[in-house]
């Protein structure tokens, strides 16, 4: 994985814009895997038209996000890498969003007719990236969108 | 059960309320919308926005949502990619994830006045219409 200063920094986040490590310090992972994979991920880099270790970051923290959250993967949107409830098409800020206007677990779980266990899932998840929430919800709701 | 009613020709997506829907019904008596959970017995649910918009289209629905702007952006990819997606009508910022009775007014009135006699192929529409 590379480390986040200089050219490599502004690699990683052009892939990864979900999780700008500006503010932190980062560090090397390493390991070895088959073969087959080292060339499906090559396969990947250059279909995503980025780097093998920039994909390869990202694969390290995003999998590791998704242990650390069960429940939350990530796909693309127009603003970097989103967040959202596996299986269902409702991002981790829209969630928020609407958590925020009820101000209730409870009723966020009956607007979106879904286990309390679900809500809780994207509100842990936002509270623990607030930035990167508030960020998603703007680009994706802002003067752009607005304006037309 | 799936429900399929012949006359569906909108599809509010998730980020929208079952009770939003419940609210067009009360307001409009057989008004033809249902919700993407309860549409193929909820099968649509795990498509990403461009198998959505193709799906829409082949399934002759108009997509109700919530303005994202990666939507919109997707609806541009499938159209360069040479497909066709089914129309969508989007909520504007303006409008409250929470206000079912108001995105229920602004949805069944512009459908009764404009919106049903349309060929909503490739089209987009932002509620309200102006701010």
């Amino acid at each position: 994985m590379r480390g986040c200063g200089g050219a490599d920094h502004d690699r990683l986040t052009f892939v990864h814009t979900v999780h700008t490590l500006e503010d932190m310090s980062s560090a090397y992972v390493s390991g070895r895997v088959p073969a087959r994979y080292e060339r499906l991920v090559t396969k990947q880099a250059r279909a995503a038209r980025t780097s093998k270790s920039d994909l390869v970051a990202r694969y390290v923290i995003e999998k590791s996000l998704e242990t650390e959250f069960p429940g939350i993967s990530f796909r693309d949107s127009l603003s970097g890498r989103e967040a959202y409830l596996t299986g269902h098409r409702v991002a981790v800020w829209e969630v928020h969003a609407v958590h925020e206007e009820s101000k209730s677990v409870e009723k966020t779980a009956s607007h979106f007719r879904w286990p309390r266990v679900l809500v809780k899932r994207a509100l842990a998840y936002a509270r623990a990236f607030p930035e990167e929430i508030h960020t998603a919800r703007d680009e994706e709701t802002g003067p752009v969108s607005t304006a037309r | 059960m799936t429900k399929k009613p012949a006359q569906s020709r909108l599809l509010a997506d998730e980020n929208t309320s079952h009770r939003f829907v419940s609210a067009c019904t009360r307001l409009v008596r057989g008004f033809p919308i249902i919700h993407i959970a309860r549409w193929q017995d909820g099968s649509w649910l795990g498509l990403d926005d461009a198998a959505l918009l193709i799906a829409c289209a082949e399934a002759g629905l108009v997509l109700v949502a919530f303005d994202r702007a990666t939507l919109p952006w997707h609806a541009g990819q499938v159209l360069r990619a040479g497909e066709s997606h089914g129309g969508l009508i989007l909520f504007r910022r303006a409008v409250r994830s929470t206000n079912y009775g108001d995105q229920a007014r602004l949805v069944t009135d512009f459908w009764s006045s404009d919106g049903r006699g349309w060929d909503w192929m490739n089209r987009i529409v932002y509620l309200p219409k102006s701010l």
